[in-house]
């Protein structure tokens, strides 16, 4: 195999041919037994990497050491006496961070009661069937249909071309506050991910329980928890997705 | 906290995570790594006036990645001695003989395949993590680590080929723990 060839497989795999050239190496890839060995090798190397590279977990006192130096950095406009209650505020936040956020890590053994409330009611759909409030693949149907509910608008994107489908969203209540669940779908497995406004900036962090993975993450003003039974490298994709689709 | 600091929280506290990863694939080291991002942070908290159109993600990886080499020209200078693509090739990990039965196989594999790419050497690692844990374009890529687009295709090549050899290494070794 030439060079040239070698880095194309590369490039196509990772979509970075235009699409007439991708489509005149597949013509040349029908033809050629050699292009298709290599493609099915760099396929199966891919999707080791993939699965298998380990993801490396910030530790969660992270979040806080980073938001109070910012804290510090940015006073506001008032003064002193803001500063003192900023950097009182991170204080509390640390607390509440490294409070809340080892036992959300299934090293310790322990549940953060969140943990449990969101995967139980994951459960819950997954028994009765009910996924779903409101069936639609369409995002500009789920998104009115959800602010008209609640107090708060989620962004709802289409990921279907990179293998997530919008199934559609429901309704639930956690600690006595309605929250948003979108409902999306890889292969066979089913993804909730519940949205909720208001809260802090905590530490993102994985949970794994019986075989079913939870991945939180904060952006902008609203939390996110995703639940599925995924293995956790996929739905960690699928929340990178979600955050860089505002 | 000011406007900035709220942009700042919006934009780039949400990928904190992602430049940990970066960082500690980079360093081996969960201490260094959140040195780093630290440090990071606080250049991206200065320069987030520039952050315009471009992505946060992306953006801030490129300063966690400049960050990062600063820290390693200071604390491992060995490790970023320049190689062309042709030098020797990095030392792959060999599975131990020893070990367990075929039900711990798969993680011994995901432990090797780890300790592969743990053996890159930093310009091909770097490539690796952005491609396939980031799944950034190879564009967002060769701006990241400020290299020509055909520099990233031919270290994404390289680091491939290597770890795919280093898989098929566990693999023989497995299937003859399989015909044992």
């Amino acid at each position: 195999m030439t060079r040239e060839d070698e880095l194309r497989l590369h490039a196509y795999l990772d979509g970075e041919l235009g699409a007439t050239e991708a489509v005149e190496f597949e013509r040349r890839m029908a033809e050629d037994s050699e292009l298709r060995s290599g493609l099915a090798e760099l396929r199966a190397i891919g999707e080791r990497i993939r699965t298998q590279a380990r993801y490396h977990e910030a530790p969660s006192q992270l979040w806080a050491q980073v938001t109070s130096r910012v804290r510090r950095e940015t006073p506001g406009r008032r003064g002193r006496l803001v500063w003192w209650t900023s950097l009182v505020a991170a204080g509390a936040l640390a607390a509440v961070v490294a409070w809340v956020a080892p036992p959300l890590l299934h090293q310790s053994g322990q549940w953060e009661p969140r943990v449990k409330e969101v995967l139980d009611d994951h459960l819950r759909a997954q028994l009765a069937s009910h996924w779903i409030d409101v069936a639609s693949s369409d995002r500009h149907t789920v998104k009115p249909w959800l602010s008209a509910r609640l107090g708060f608008s989620p962004s709802v994107p289409d990921l279907s071309d990179q293998g997530f489908e919008l199934i559609g969203a429901r309704l639930d209540v956690l600690d006595a506050k309605p929250v948003a669940v979108l409902v999306y779908q890889r292969r066979q497995h089913m993804i909730s991910v519940f949205v909720w406004p208001g809260e802090p900036v905590v530490a993102p962090g994985t949970a794994e329980s019986r075989g079913y993975h939870v991945v939180r993450w904060v952006a902008g003003d609203l939390s996110y928890w995703a639940v599925s039974d995924l293995n956790e490298n996929e739905l960690r994709d699928f929340a990178r997705l979600l955050l860089s689709h505002p | 906290m000011d406007e900035r600091g709220r942009r700042f929280e919006q934009l780039v506290v949400p990928h904190l995570g992602a430049a940990f990863n970066f960082a500690r694939w980079l360093t081996h080291n969960d201490h260094d790594a959140q040195d780093i991002v630290q440090d990071a942070a606080l250049r991206a908290l200065r320069f987030l006036d520039g952050l315009r159109g471009e992505e946060a993600r992306p953006w801030l990886l490129g300063i966690v990645r400049n960050t990062t080499w600063s820290w390693l020209r200071t604390n491992r200078p060995s490790e970023l001695v320049a190689r062309d693509d042709d030098d020797e090739e990095p030392q792959i990990p060999a599975p131990s003989s020893d070990e367990p039965e075929t039900s711990a196989i798969r993680r011994a594999e995901a432990r090797l395949l780890n300790e592969a790419i743990s053996a890159l050497p930093p310009p091909l690692r770097e490539v690796i993590v952005l491609r396939e844990l980031e799944d950034l374009a190879y564009r967002q890529i060769a701006h990241i680590a400020g290299i020509p687009i055909g520099t990233v295709m031919s270290r994404l090549a390289r680091a491939r080929r290597l770890l795919s050899q280093s898989v098929k290494v566990i693999e023989a070794a497995a299937d003859r723990q399989g015909a044992r």
